[in-house]
């Protein structure tokens, strides 16, 4: 987050504590004003009044949004969107500064003048944004390794609090996959395939410079400026032991010198229920299923009498809401960022409802010509009220069951028996949740002070240091009256947890140009340490309705956990520049971990790369139409590490037998456990034709060696398992992104974002050869790692609608031949030829705009992948649960009923049918899609109207989320394929700048 | 310049002594430090008690040896694999016997570790100690060989029953011995047990929930018995017998027999110790299964009809309280329960598949009962036998005698006979100590013991004793062996009745060679089901976990 550019303030010999007091008390003024219901905006005597228009100076046309400013002030404007601004001037000698995106900065004096044009000149790549990277930002075109950048507006279409899943879809390689629809719930991110087995393939996450692990930040989307992601060693080898799985970087806002705008916006919607393409059995349907097999003596048309629709009975349509503030401004001296946000969403499921409030103050202070300071508070607190309603009994349930009396009052079958309940567990979970809920909260400051210190005009120390405190907690009540209650008069579970992180960087960083070399460098040290401990306790017998383990009457249990973690590096870097056509980086990185033992504390980990850009050579210059063409390779090793203590053996103590505490043997040492090595070797061509085109491919190889693999032991061993680095998995991929402007007219825009990435997974090597099994999933060379192994279900036996599998038998010349059995445990666990990796996975975001109208619509697509449906034991069991309610049949399946039906379900048996329920490749499924993440239809309200109002910009909007899939899967949702589908999302929003 | 300098000093001092990174865990401890001193022995030992205790080792050891057998009947589907080790419907998948068998083998080589590190002759304590690290490696392998294993009493020489692994060398992965290699472990496991205990004993707080001397003894009576090696099961008893440690419950106090924590229950000898709170399974608990109690539990699996009938031949018999109906609420017009009239029929004439037929019945006028079917009222009929009054009815014009008893809840249309022998310790509904061996068994292995001997009237006075307990007949005193029955048969029929719900049905079925009778209402009847199941069957055994193959390719599987 290194600002490589230092503004430099001239002023000098001023008190610091002055600047600093005078300053923020004007800040904290103005934001005490701003937000206490800002009126018009303040601080200018009415002396003149400057209008006048902004253009283009090559095409002439009108330019939107550009920021006017008198010089040395916070007064400012924006034009609007016919390129007009008006402005108060104090004094007639003002300076009036237009600044723009890709545009040079432009300074006029007012000299008394009342009506001043502007012709803005495009800077000399439109493209040559600078981009946040590692420890640094870099220009575009200087850019050697492989990262992309995302600003915080393209982020923000779909409505979530969450930036994983805003990310989807949005960029080549970077696959997110949510595994829930409930609020507040995350994506998990793979970049470029996955390479670990037992440690996470989880993205490095890091925040305005601060590595925060693997998990998702909690960080309010429209807080973010841009977020980049790092895929190759060369762009991700600084953050070293963490960073195989590529780096996701967010940047927060940052001050803006020399404005004064205050944002406001407002968002609301609602969610409802996506069931794709599942729908579950209703009375009569159910009643009609049995009749074909349910031989018992509770079985009878009397059932009928009750049609329950449970799914019905736990979906609600959802409400969903955000309103954002923020202010960005101030002074050459002191600017701040300053953002509250507060968001609300209740699932579609009844009776889960999450919140969160966010505030962020970025704070740059130019103390002197040399230093400047940088502050950066941010927080959240975020609260779940979970009273849901059972999704899975919603599945399960029967609708022959009726969940409420005649007066109303829910039944209780335990005790209410003459309602003859018949779901297989007799209970109803709408009884308990009259009273029984839980609470989660949790809440995290960030606190970063830094700033840099120019040593010299190429030499600057900079310094970084920040805090990270979390405080977590829940409650789960449980009432006397409910029926888990019963047993301890009722009961209640408390827990809170404490984290402390800690974080800081010293850097010395050289920046010098000498004719056409342009070289920057930097040597930095940086310590990090982790401090986590939680306390749980449950208390026994409550009165109803206290919520305090101080009411129980008795201690129950008591739980806690601590752990601690550091790391320190060294860091050496430096970028080469030459005439900016040529490019070379070269990274360093000394680091030690405390997740290893003595013999491998320390890994090294390093990258270089260069970079061409043709585009600046004499002999393409007569090649008009090509704007861009640059190519870049890089290579370089960075690594992986667990999260506890692999090298250590161990007894776990946690264990306590009749009252005296026991130790259980936990793992055998291993003291040679090092890193996860993953080399990465990548290819890029990055180009632009006719300034309509942008097309970049990316070609990489990624080797992901000395696994760290939790070996499963025999249990003879008298363990389950050892950490040992074994083995190679290599992912190689191509992924490739094109951006046409198709339509590019004044009034009509219309430009396409597509995406798409293909990789491969191929395990290389495993220790002697040994394929690791889990569940359905074995790995073995040769093969992508997430392949299916299982018994591979063959057909219905047409004849009497047994279920079969096939079975591979060798006979005694050692020939396998391939039989097929209806024994479930005759059948052979084999290679399904299928994974759970996609081919390709991609997307397409249309941005169309019509004078003040924009449409955006962004497709997601995942093709290839399988997963196994696993709930389809329950709800499609060929009668193996009478008492559960089944599934209807999707589309192209049939039942057997009679000999000679060529059917994809065998003969339903009370019972179930020779366990056709049990896992195969019967339940296998396509769950490859493509999905219309979101479609937003937005107003920009015209100049005239703004002016009258005051407000500099106003946007309103209409958008819908997930309204379309495409899928074979059977069940509710492919993305999750889980029982909470995302949900449908419409929501009408409101934008005002002032 | 002199800021610059000091700053690049001190960056470069910074960096090149950094900090400390060493962190280590919280909870647990290196081998070194377990193993230096008798304390930390100790904890290691408690250690393989609580691999012993884990809900993983202890409910898939209940329900093999209880959920093979005949006195338990499933009232569903579920889709714990437990329904797979009830219906026989084995499956290699099966997630409980895959932990059964990797805590037991985590059991067996946290014991070996002890025997193999601590010090012998240090002081009695510590023999103690490993003493019982012997007993209960040796519990460990003899419910491996159990379930694994063919019963001994079938080629133990040629079955294949478990490996066998007496050291810690992580590298030496035996692959699976003959049974009889695990039972010559077994054997000599417990004697080294017995004799390491013998010159010290655990204070009264401790004796009964750890192992001891006496349980040594117990588990080889037991485990001869196994073996048909009579004289040594019965010297073994005699020895826990004529101790003078242990006597049997009486009255009361015996019906509350699973409520009392277990160190102050006189009868047993040793039992595996669940703390209140911290043990409790809730749900999950053995017990759960059984009963709902308070809310908690699923209540599905209920005695089943043919054990009910065994035990409710004598309706003082006290077992019976063991069983816990659960009848209909509310009353009829004169403030009597609900009755219903209820028969066993036959569902499926080829497999022998039984079920519950009940009609509720109403008392009229006259005095008769009366039940509907098919919109019309019909009475019961009666007559008279020994001065017992029959009811019948006419099903399909056929005279079906039926039984008159209070009315009862029903799930899937079979009644809730709740089990109460594994729940409400300490009234805690579903806290149980899982009683390993108590005195009872001793009587019950020595009565059997004795019948294959030939020995009639020593088996029948041990049975008594167990039979003068539980408040019925004895047999040469108050009633005869009946012609149709062998007094090995009586002995088998009193240790079902006795040792029900304690996890020895199964074996005690497939040792002696009987074939598993399931022809009784119970879900195990569903899809292709084994009514019964010869003791040469297969499916005696289960099969090896299919992840312990991967993970050990040597093992073979069962058949």
């Amino acid at each position: 987050m290194e600002n490589t550019i230092l503004n430099v303030f001239q002023r000098k010999n001023q008190a610091v504590s002055k600047v600093l007091g005078s300053q923020l008390l004007a800040i904290l003024i103005m934001v005490v004003v701003l937000t206490s219901g800002f009126a018009s905006p303040a601080f200018a005597m009415q002396q003149l009044t400057v209008t006048g228009r902004v253009v283009d100076a090559n095409t002439n046309e009108s330019l939107p949004g550009v920021n006017v400013v008198i010089k040395g002030t916070t007064i400012g404007a924006t034009t609007d969107i016919s390129g007009s601004f008006r402005i108060e001037v104090v004094s007639p000698n003002a300076i009036l500064v237009f600044s723009y995106i890709g545009y040079e900065t432009f300074e006029i004096p007012v000299d008394g003048r009342s009506i001043i044009n502007a012709a803005l000149t495009p800077s000399i790549d439109l493209l040559d944004e600078i981009i946040v990277v590692a420890y640094g930002t870099v220009a575009r075109s200087n850019l050697t390794g492989s990262a992309v950048a995302i600003s915080g507006d393209d982020l923000k279409d779909v409505f979530a609090p969450r930036v994983s899943t805003l990310l989807q879809s949005k960029v080549a390689g970077v696959y997110a996959r949510s595994g829930s629809g409930r609020p507040g719930s995350t994506a998990a991110i793979n970049i470029r395939g996955k390479g670990s087995i037992n440690t996470t393939n989880a993205p490095l996450w890091v925040v305005d410079g601060i590595a925060l692990g693997h998990g998702e930040p909690n960080i309010n989307p429209a807080d973010i400026e841009s977020i980049t992601v790092l895929k190759d060693a060369s762009a991700t080898a600084l953050y070293g032991s963490r960073a195989a799985n590529g780096v996701i970087l967010i940047q927060t806002k940052t001050p803006e010198k020399g404005v004064s705008k205050l944002n406001m916006s407002v968002n609301r919607g609602f969610t409802t229920l996506s069931q794709g393409n599942f729908s579950l059995m209703d009375s009569q349907e159910l009643y009609d299923y049995h009749s074909l097999w349910n031989n018992s003596n509770w079985f009878n048309s009397s059932l009928l009498g009750s049609n329950t629709d449970w799914i019905d009975i736990a979906t609600q349509v959802g409400v969903a809401q955000e309103y954002n503030m923020s202010y960005n401004g101030g002074t050459e001296r002191v600017s701040a960022f300053v953002s509250g946000s507060y968001y609300n969403e209740s699932g579609a499921i009844k009776g889960y409802d999450y919140e969160r409030y966010s505030a962020i103050i970025n704070l740059n202070i130019n103390a002197t010509d040399r230093l400047t300071l940088r502050a950066n508070l941010s927080g959240n607190m975020t609260n779940t009220d979970n009273r849901e309603h059972s999704l899975y009994n919603a599945y399960t349930y029967l609708p022959w069951d009726k969940p409420y009396k005649e007066d109303g009052s829910i039944i209780l079958p335990e005790v209410d028996t003459e309602y003859n309940w018949l779901g297989r567990d007799q209970s109803n979970y709408l009884y308990n949740l009259q009273w029984n809920y839980g609470l989660g909260r949790s809440s995290i400051f960030r606190l970063n002070i830094g700033g840099d210190y120019k040593i010299t005009d190429w030499l600057t120390f900079s310094s970084m240091n920040n805090v990270n405190l979390g405080f977590g907690g829940s409650e789960w009540y449980t009432d006397p009256r409910s029926t888990g209650g019963w047993a301890t008069n009722g009961g209640l579970y408390g827990a809170s947890s404490f984290s402390r992180d800690r974080f800081t960087n010293q850097m010395l960083r050289f920046t010098n140009n000498f004719g056409a070399h342009a070289v920057n460098a930097f040597v930095a040290w940086e310590f990090a340490d982790t401090h986590y401990e939680d306390i749980s306790a449950t208390g026994h017998g409550i009165t109803a309705g206290l919520s305090v383990l101080n009411t129980t009457a008795s201690a129950a249990s008591v739980g806690g956990y601590k752990l601690q973690t550091a790391r320190q590096k060294l860091l050496f870097s430096t970028q080469y520049v030459f005439d900016n056509k040529y490019m070379a980086t070269l990274s360093l990185n000394r680091e030690g971990s405390s997740s290893f033992g003595d013999e491998n504390k320390y890994g090294n980990f390093w990258s270089f790369s260069g970079g061409w850009n043709l585009h600046y050579e004499e002999f393409m210059s007569n090649l008009g139409w090509l704007n861009v063409l640059k190519l870049t390779a890089s290579y370089g090793q960075v690594g992986n590490s667990p999260s506890a203590f692999p090298h250590l053996g161990y007894y776990e103590l946690t264990g306590q037998y009749a009252g005296n505490p026991a130790a259980r043997p936990y793992q055998p040492a291993n003291p040679f456990v090092r890193w996860e090595r993953t080399t990465t070797m990548n290819f890029a061509v990055e180009t632009r034709v006719f300034n309509r085109l942008t097309a970049n491919i990316d070609l990489y190889q990624r080797n992901n060696a000395g696994l760290l693999y939790y070996v499963p032991l025999s249990s003879m061993t008298g363990y389950t398992g050892i950490w040992e680095n074994i083995g190679q998995i290599n992912n190689k991929g191509l992924e490739m992104s094109l951006v046409p402007e198709i339509v590019k007219t004044k009034d009509f825009q219309w430009t396409v974002n597509f995406n798409i990435a293909f990789n491969r997974n191929n395990v290389a090597e495993l220790y002697e050869g040994q394929p690791i099994s889990s569940g359905n999933i074995r790995i073995e060379e040769g093969r992508d790692m997430d392949s299916y192994y299982m018994r591979i279900w063959h057909s219905v036996n047409p004849g009497n609608g047994d279920p079969l599998w096939e079975r591979l038998v060798t006979n005694s010349d050692d020939v396998q031949n391939l039989e097929i059995t209806n024994t479930y445990a005759n059948a052979s666990l084999q290679f399904a030829g299928l994974t759970s990796s996609p081919d390709f996975t991609g997307g397409l975001i249309n941005n169309i705009s019509y004078k003040n109208f924009a449409l955006n619509a962004s497709i997601g697509f995942v093709q290839g992948v399988y997963l196994y449906h696993s709930d389809r034991q329950l709800f499609d069991s060929d009668g193996n649960y009478p008492t559960f309610n089944h599934m209807n049949l999707a589309k192209d399946w049939s039942r057997w009923e009679k000999p000679g039906d060529i059917a994809t379900h065998p003969k339903p048996i009370m019972g179930g049918n020779r366990d056709a329920n049990r896992p195969s490749t019967r339940f296998l499924e396509n769950a490859s899609y493509l999905r219309l993440r979101n479609v937003t239809l937005s107003y920009q309200l015209p100049a005239h109207l703004l002016q009258l109002a005051g407000f500099r910009q106003t946007r309103i909007f209409v958008s819908a989320d997930n309204m379309l899939t495409i899928t074979q899967w059977s069940g509710m949702d492919p993305e999750t394929a889980a029982l909470y589908p995302l949900a449908k999302k419409f929501l009408v929003g409101l934008n005002i700048e002032f | 310049m002199k800021n610059i300098k000091i700053i690049i000093l001190a960056l470069v001092t910074i960096g090149f002594v950094g900090c400390d990174i060493d962190r280590l865990p919280f909870q647990d401890l290196a081998d070194e430090q377990v193993f230096s001193s008798e304390l930390g022995l100790e904890g290691a030992a408690l250690g393989t008690y609580a691999i012993l205790k884990q809900n993983t080792f202890m409910r898939p050891y209940h329900f093999h040896g209880e959920y093979g057998g005949d006195n338990i009947a499933l009232s569903g589907a579920t889709t714990d694999h437990l329904y797979f080790m009830y219906n026989f419907q084995h499956v290699p998948n099966n997630y409980h016997l895959n932990s059964l068998w990797t805590d037991s083998y985590r059991g067996i080589i946290n014991s070996n570790k002890i025997i193999e590190f601590a010090e012998r002759g240090v002081s009695s304590r510590m023999d103690h100690l490993i003493g019982e690290m012997f007993y209960l490696r040796a519990f460990f392998y003899h419910t491996l060989v159990n379930i694994w294993g063919r019963p001994y009493t079938q080629n133990p020489q040629g079955n294949l029953g478990v490996p066998v692994k007496t050291d810690t060398d992580r590298y030496n992965l035996p692959p699976r011995a003959p049974v009889a290699a695990s039972y010559n472990l077994i054997v000599e496991d417990l004697k080294a047990a017995a004799n390491l205990m013998k010159g010290y004993q655990r204070p009264a707080s401790e004796y009964r929930i750890y192992a001891s001397r006496e349980a040594a003894w117990a588990l080889l009576s037991r485990v001869y018995l196994y073996m048909e090696e009579n004289d040594l099961a019965i010297a073994y008893a005699d020895s826990v017998i004529n101790s003078g440690k242990f006597s049997l419950l009486q009255g009361e106090a015996f019906t509350k027999y699973p409520t009392f924590v277990p160190e102050d229950n006189a009868e047993t000898i040793f039992a595996c110790r669940s703390l209140k709170d911290e043990d409790n399974y809730h749900w999950f608990a053995v017990g759960g299964m059984y009963a709902r109690i308070d809310g908690v539990g699923w209540g599905e699996m209920y005695a089943s009809q043919p054990y009910r009938d065994l035990v409710g031949r004598y309706p003082q018999d006290l077992r019976n309280q063991f069983i816990n109906p659960q009848y209909a609420a509310g009353t009829d017009a004169q403030g009597n329960p609900h009755m219903w009239i209820t028969y066993i029929a036959t569902t499926d004439q080829a497999l022998q598949k039984k079920m519950f037929v009940t009609y509720n019945v109403t008392q009229n006028t006259e005095g008769d009962w009366t039940y509907t079917k098919g919109g019309q009222t019909h009475v019961v009929q009666t007559e008279e036998e020994n001065g017992e009054t029959l009811y019948y009815i006419f099903e399909n014009n056929v005279k079906t005698y039926v039984k008159l008893e209070r009315r009862m809840l029903m799930r899937n249309g079979y009644p809730l006979y709740y089990v109460l022998k594994c729940s409400n310790q300490e009234g805690q509904p579903q806290l149980w100590s899982p009683v390993i061996s108590r005195l009872a068994e001793l009587y019950l292995n020595r009565a059997e013991a004795y019948a294959k001997q030939g020995n009639e009237a020593a088996a029948l006075n041990n049975i008594n004793v167990i039979r003068q307990r539980a408040g019925i007949p004895l047999f040469g005193l108050d009633i005869q062996v009946p012609p149709s029955q062998t007094v090995l048969e009586i002995v088998l029929e009193e240790r079902r009745l006795e040792l029900a719900y304690e996890a020895h049905r199964r074996y005690d079925v497939f040792r002696n060679g009987l074939t598993l009778d399931r022809r009784y209402p119970g879900t195990h009847d569903r899809g292709t089901p084994l009514m019964t199941v010869s003791p040469d069957h297969p499916r005696v055994v289960e099969f090896i976990p299919e992840a312990q193959i991967l993970a050990q390719p040597n093992l073979e599987q069962n058949p």
